[in-house]
């Protein structure tokens, strides 16, 4: 299986370096979404590289694609930044800032890949919390029920 | 070398002939282990911008190098030496303000300092008091410690200590975070006590765990309950290995007293260190130079008020033009008569513009020089590119002042003695800036939503 993005929500301080990282190695447009819970953390929001991804069916221009190694890439040439991905994808993670009318959407930086490197928001991740791993049963039962002991019990402990 | 903080985080570019295009991360590197934050990032933007100052200019016009040393030379033969003054940035490096501090012995200029962020150079004055017993944490005393009493909102000025935050979190059960702060910052998710006290009363804190101050009348100026206050303490003290880490944020909060709490607090229980992180790379050495080269030089708040009352009338800047972004220094700058600025973007002194010389610099990736960090290391470092036309800041400094021989660049850390009477009255005159409201904040934008929340209603009957 091939190896995807991770994200430990316990461990994330919310610094958005990945999100600087993705910025400065993808021609100033920042790929990765970004969502805040309320005041308890401020989270990345990774492209899932879907099975079967809404995106790429929402598509009118079929830019968007899956690749035989399973990731989801854009066309440079065919997006024509009508957004229907960003409304169309089930995560919210495609954002809706145009950048020289080209859609934002992570394609797990394939320069890197090729070169044997991680990705650009995992090697820069300050805290450890974003991982480049291959999916196994533990991982995507972590993912799955993505819940922050770190949340809870400050949820729980603020209410005196 | 980042120096965009005092943490000193390696940094890698991928480089096409002599030019940088982008930024690698150095995994190997001990300290961040290619971790960089969003200000890391701007090594690269800093290094090749558009607007980097390539030749020296004269107001808006071009000269020669030759005709600005000249015209720099025939202003300091104007103005009486007490009416100049020197500012140094806090990212020289040790040479280099070695090499400044000379320059204004031999021009005999007695008003040389450095110019960091005002909140740095407050704690920098508490981290001179003398306290026996108090040592210098380096990173690796950070993450074994079991126990971490951080002041102010350490990760967002220094994100790449998270890991090592994260490894005190969840590294061993029943290790204590205890974080001071007003607000609810990223640094307090991770505390295990959060002591959100009064805006402005961060040392009345550090001194109620130090002892210095009764919890009592900590617990009134602070707005804190005095039985936290006095777990805190004990929860630190009784902690087999612990570090503060104190922060100086912006803002009107005395640093110096917090500082010298902070070191207190280390020095009273074994085992215990302390680590201050000031917001430029090299504070630490920059500062300790000036005050072993100039020791009489006035403090950055006594410049501004004799540059006020028309006493200082020119004034030399090296590293960067602390008024830029600042329109109230501005105004004031506008009443020098003259002004050589040795720095790296010519955008940067919009204010100062008709009267001044302008004199490309080489930026710390373009010159050697070493550096004393936040946990008192010394690193060296090897220039990453060619300067496009630049000078290093000594080059500048032989060619105003003539041939000049600095003295040792980096020098031991002095500690100065402080009366403890001083400091108490120091402690008890701190007022908190603003009275908050003391009711819990529920954080959720929809009070009603909240109040009919069932785990609200079991807490609050």
């Amino acid at each position: 299986m091939a190896k995807r993005v991770y994200l430990n929500l316990d461990l994330c301080c919310g610094c958005r370096s990945c999100a600087a990282a993705c910025a400065y190695g993808h021609h100033l447009q920042s790929l990765l979404g970004h969502s805040r819970l309320k005041n308890d953390a401020e989270l990345p929001l990774h492209c899932l590289h879907c099975d079967q991804p809404a995106c790429a069916a929402a598509c009118p221009n079929e830019a968007m694609k899956k690749m035989d190694d399973g990731t989801v890439l854009r066309s440079q040439f065919k997006c024509v930044g009508c957004r229907s991905c960003a409304v169309a994808c089930p995560f919210g993670v495609i954002q809706t800032t145009l950048e020289k009318h080209l859609t934002p959407k992570c394609d797990l930086c394939l320069d890197r890949l090729a070169e044997g490197e991680r990705p650009r928001c995992v090697a820069t991740c300050t805290s450890g919390a974003l991982s480049f791993v291959e999916a196994d049963e533990q991982v995507v039962d972590e993912q799955k029920n993505l819940t922050s002991v770190r949340m809870l019990s400050n949820f729980i402990g603020r209410r005196r | 070398m980042c120096l965009f903080c005092s943490l000193g985080c390696g940094t890698a570019f991928r480089m096409r002939g002599e030019e940088a295009i982008a930024i690698d991360y150095d995994s190997e590197n001990p300290i961040n282990l290619g971790a960089l934050c969003p200000r890391g990032h701007y090594n690269l933007e800093y290094l090749n911008h558009p607007q980097r100052l390539t030749a020296p200019r004269l107001g808006p016009r071009p000269v020669s190098w030759e005709e600005a040393a000249n015209f720099i030379k025939q202003e300091l033969n104007i103005f009486a030496k007490d009416e100049f003054g020197i500012l140094v940035s806090c990212l020289t490096s040790n040479e280099d303000t070695a090499a400044i501090a000379n320059l204004a012995k031999t021009l005999g200029i007695r008003n040389v300092l450095s110019a960091g962020s005002a909140a740095d150079l407050e704690a920098y004055e508490g981290f001179k008091w003398e306290v026996p017993g108090a040592e210098l944490a380096t990173l690796e005393d950070i993450e074994t410690a079991d126990a971490l009493l951080i002041v102010g909102d350490l990760l967002t000025r220094t994100p790449v200590l998270s890991k090592r935050v994260n490894q005190v979190k969840y590294g061993k059960r029943g290790n204590k975070i205890i974080v001071i702060d007003p607000n609810r910052t990223h640094t307090a998710w991770f505390a295990t006590d959060h002591l959100a006290c009064r805006p402005g009363t961060e040392a009345v804190v550090l001194a109620a765990l130090s002892g210095d101050l009764p919890v009592a009348e900590a617990a009134e100026v602070t707005g804190l309950p005095a039985n936290r206050l006095t777990a805190a303490a004990n929860d630190f003290k009784a902690a087999a290995k612990g570090t503060v880490l104190y922060v100086p944020q912006e803002g009107a909060q005395r640093h110096d007293l917090g500082v010298y709490c902070a070191k207190k607090i280390a020095a009273a229980s074994p085992n215990k260190k302390y680590i201050v992180l000031y917001q430029f790379g090299n504070t630490l050495g920059v500062n300790t130079i000036i005050d072993r080269e100039a020791p009489e030089h006035p403090t950055y708040h006594d410049l501004l008020a004799k540059i006020e009352r028309n006493e200082v009338k020119a004034l030399l800047m090296f590293g960067e033009d602390i008024s830029s972004g600042h329109p109230e220094l501005q105004k004031k700058f506008r009443m020098l008569k003259f002004v050589a600025f040795s720095g790296h973007f010519e955008s940067e002194s919009p204010a100062i513009y008709d009267t001044s010389v302008l004199l490309p610099q080489a930026t710390q990736m373009e010159a050697a020089g070493s550096y004393r960090l936040a946990d008192g290391r010394l690193e060296k470092l090897a220039p990453v590119a060619a300067p496009a036309g630049e000078r290093t800041c000594a080059e500048i400094c032989r060619m105003i002042g003539g041939n000049l021989v600095g003295g040792p660049a980096a020098p031991e850390l002095v500690s100065k003695k402080k009366e403890p009477a001083e400091i108490v009255a120091g402690l008890k005159a701190i007022e908190p800036l603003a009275a908050m409201p003391l009711e819990p904040i529920t954080h959720f934008g929809n009070d009603h939503l909240v109040k009919n929340f069932f785990w609200y209603r079991v807490n609050n009957g």
